[in-house]
């Protein structure tokens, strides 16, 4: 156990656990084509990104206990007293002079140091934020790590198309195409309404194409958020987000059958050069084990103003091949028979929203620990942790102080600052 | 501003850079130390015609120096040059640093000025301030960059052959521990710029897409580079490397970094690569 927390807190690992999620990932962009995420699922990533986050915790509990040991103003040991007596790092001759180790405090706090006296010796300290911000950018790293694997795991990310004027619940089998972490819970079951789309909406100074008004509501109908969705302006409630993706040509279509009486969305994409709807199969289930399968494709002569659909249909499952019985053109509110003893009516036929939705409540809080990293970071690096321990050292020749000066960063500049400034406050010459 | 007006001005800059260039490289060839003063005075004059052309196609295009090629490549050279002016207003002694940034800037400029100086506009999909905010950390990160490693190649010209040709033109610098110490803030400072940026970058993509990662070529190789800067802080702050390793490791990060920014956008043809190569 004690050898494991050795190795997980070790320098080299951390260095080399770093460069082995840099050759793994400039390897996966080098051979991975299109689908970029896939080489994030393999179980040597997740094993790398691990440790990473293992070692992060045991680096950032590290730094903890070093900056509550080096940071805080304590009286130093006789060691350190002796060493700064044996082998001081700068001299100041002051013999003659009068409290010098008081004008020696009030020139460090010149510097914006906090200064404390135990008897011959004055320590002086800056840079608290500097001291803790190691340790808060790494324990920050390491959460994020944690946070991005939670929100991995629960979070649910899915496609619906809606029609205008209707709506879908977020349920499974409301959406196209739905993916959920491993340890996603249910959906959210709140309703994502489309009341209208517009055909052309103007906003930031842009024109934002085909937009939809958009709701979320509870799934007694009160309505949470609302908005239009487009481009860099999803509509949220908490952690669900619901972005614009693109629009077709939707249709609601009543069927009644032996079965009874049901009302279902049909979306029809336009093909890549939005000239035309693609074709989208669709199968009706009736009672007494009765098929039928019907055809919506673009009819010629269909315009965004008045749109038609081509509709075939034919008995059973899939017609490989084979006739369809029925062919016919439908503009809104048309009804036709399908075989199999259905009456199919479109009801509506107008655009349709194809709306991304996520549910993801690590997102936040990835932000507050980037902002924290933030924060730990910049004092970290520019504003270290500094120290001055100055020693009044009477000998046989006179009285000198002997000082030490530490900089968290090793900044060739900072011992000479002292210097200059304790030379200033004790009316010393620049060399003597 | 016309676009013929525009071209005009900004050869000016060109003009101007290469002349810095050319002084910078004169002075410090013939140890004429004036020269070097007036490639430092013609580098600054160069910086306004360029941020005057800048300014007149931000005027007309309505949006920033971030779409297409020539756009993005000019406005790194004008916060090349704008870095290295401030570097040097602070550290006079470091003026010889533009021998080797200023023939940089003007063949960044002069190769951007060839490039097509396609006029993109600012999509729906672009249209948001995290691109702002996004944009500019790239920028001062690059910059940043850029700038430690021309003074880890100062630091190393000098240590590798102390009584060379070129050190002996360099003894006026900063002594090696400030060199080196220079170094790492602008390394320090260009990884907390990166960050930004990334961070900036994610929630933008959630804002745009849905999703704040998706380990797009573009998004890994700012990852990639971060975390190359990463060690590369690891290796001074817990391993000690000083001097001319930690120069060398500086020295190393930026082809990573360049990479990052320029080789994928073209290379890989991702949603991100617009900027560059202006689809
Ligand atoms: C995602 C991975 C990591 C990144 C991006 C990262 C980044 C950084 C940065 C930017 C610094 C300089 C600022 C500072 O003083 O804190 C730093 C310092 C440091 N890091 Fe990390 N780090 C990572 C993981 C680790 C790990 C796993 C260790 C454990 C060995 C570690 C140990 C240290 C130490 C000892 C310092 C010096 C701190 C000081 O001087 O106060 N880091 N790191």
């Amino acid at each position: 156990m004690k050898a494991m927390w050795r190795l997980l807190r070790s320098r080299k690992l951390a260095v080399w656990t770093i460069i082995a999620f840099v050759v793994y990932a400039a390897v996966a962009t080098l051979i991975s084509d299109g689908d970029w995420s896939v080489p994030y699922r393999s179980p040597i990533f997740l094993a790398i990104a691990a440790l990473l986050g293992l070692s992060t915790f045991a680096c950032a509990w590290e730094r903890t206990r070093a900056a509550l040991k080096q940071a805080p103003m304590r009286e130093p040991s006789e060691a350190t007293v002796a060493r700064l007596r044996e082998r001081p790092g700068i001299v100041l001759d002051v013999t003659g002079a009068t409290g010098p180790l008081a004008q020696a405090e009030r020139a460090l706090r010149g510097l914006h140091m906090r200064v404390a006296r135990y008897g011959n010796l004055v320590e002086a300290r800056a840079g608290l934020a500097g001291a803790f911000g190691s340790p808060v950018f790494h324990w920050a790293l390491a959460l994020l790590l944690v946070v991005v694997a939670l929100g991995q795991l629960t979070r649910a990310e899915g496609i619906m198309g809606i029609v205008a004027g209707y709506s879908k619940a977020d349920a499974a089998e409301s959406y196209g195409s739905l993916e959920t972490g491993p340890l996603a819970g249910e959906l959210s079951g709140r309703i994502i309404a489309v009341p209208s789309i517009e055909s052309s909406y103007t906003a930031n100074g842009v024109d934002q194409g085909v937009t939809p008004f958009v709701e979320i509501q509870t799934p007694a109908g009160e309505v949470l958020a609302s908005g239009y969705a487009y481009a860099n302006h999803p509509i949220r409630y908490r952690s669900m987000l619901v972005h614009m993706n693109t629009d077709g040509l939707g249709a609601v279509v009543r069927v009644s059958g032996e079965g009874g009486v049901f009302t279902e969305q049909v979306t029809l994409d336009y093909n890549d050069d939005r000239t035309a709807v693609e074709p989208v199969d669709f199968v009706l289930e009736g009672g007494a084990g009765a098929l039928a399968t019907v055809v919506f494709e673009p009819a010629p002569g269909s315009t965004p103003g008045a749109p038609t659909v081509r509709i075939r249909a034919a008995e059973g499952e899939v017609p490989g091949g084979a006739e369809y019985a029925v062919d016919q053109v439908l503009p809104e509110g048309g009804s036709i028979e399908i075989p199999g003893g259905f009456t199919l009516t479109i009801v509506k036929l107008t655009k349709y929203a194809r709306l991304s939705v996520v549910n993801d409540w690590s997102v936040y809080w990835i932000y507050a620990l980037f902002a924290l990293a933030a924060i730990g970071l910049v004092p970290a690096v520019f504003a270290p942790l500094r120290g001055v321990r100055v020693l009044l050292v009477p000998d046989a020749e006179g009285t000198r102080l002997h000082v030490a000066v530490r900089h968290g960063r090793g900044d060739p500049h900072f011992p000479g600052r002292v210097e200059t400034a304790l030379r200033a406050g004790l009316g010393l010459e620049e060399d003597s | 501003m016309s676009n013929t007006t525009e071209i005009i001005i900004m050869w000016a800059a060109v003009s101007g850079y290469a002349l810095s260039a050319a002084l910078f490289i004169v002075g410090f060839v013939f140890k004429k130390e004036k020269l070097t003063f007036a490639g430092l005075a013609v580098a600054a004059a160069g910086l306004v015609p360029h941020v005057i052309a800048m300014g007149g196609r931000w005027v007309r295009l309505g949006h920033g120096p971030y779409l297409g090629f020539y756009e993005v490549i000019s406005s790194y050279a004008f916060f090349g040059v704008v870095i290295f002016a401030l570097l040097v207003w602070r550290f006079k002694q470091l003026r010889p640093l533009g021998i080797v940034l200023m023939p940089i800037a003007f063949l960044v400029l002069g190769g951007a000025m060839l490039a097509p100086k396609s006029e993109l506009e600012v999509t729906a999909k672009l249209a948001s301030y995290w691109l702002a905010v996004h944009v500019t950390f790239a920028k001062l990160s690059y910059g940043s960059f850029i700038t430690s490693f021309g003074l880890a190649v100062i630091h190393l010209a000098r240590s590798l052959k102390p009584q060379g040709a070129i050190a002996t033109r360099l003894t006026k610098l900063p002594p090696q521990d400030v060199v080196d110490d220079l170094t790492f803030k602008f390394i320090a400072a260009g990884f907390i710029f990166l960050g930004i940026m990334i961070a900036a970058g994610a929630v933008w993509a959630n804002e745009a897409w849905g999703r704040y990662w998706g380990w797009d070529p573009i998004e890994t190789w700012s990852l990639i580079s971060w975390l190359c800067y990463a060690v590369i802080l690891h290796l001074r702050l817990t391993m000690v490397w000083k001097g001319d390793k930690f120069a060398w490791a500086a020295v190393a990060g930026l082809p990573i970094n360049l990479f990052a920014v320029v080789g994928v956008a073209i290379v890989y043809n991702s949603i991100h690569g617009a900027y560059m190569t202006g689809y």
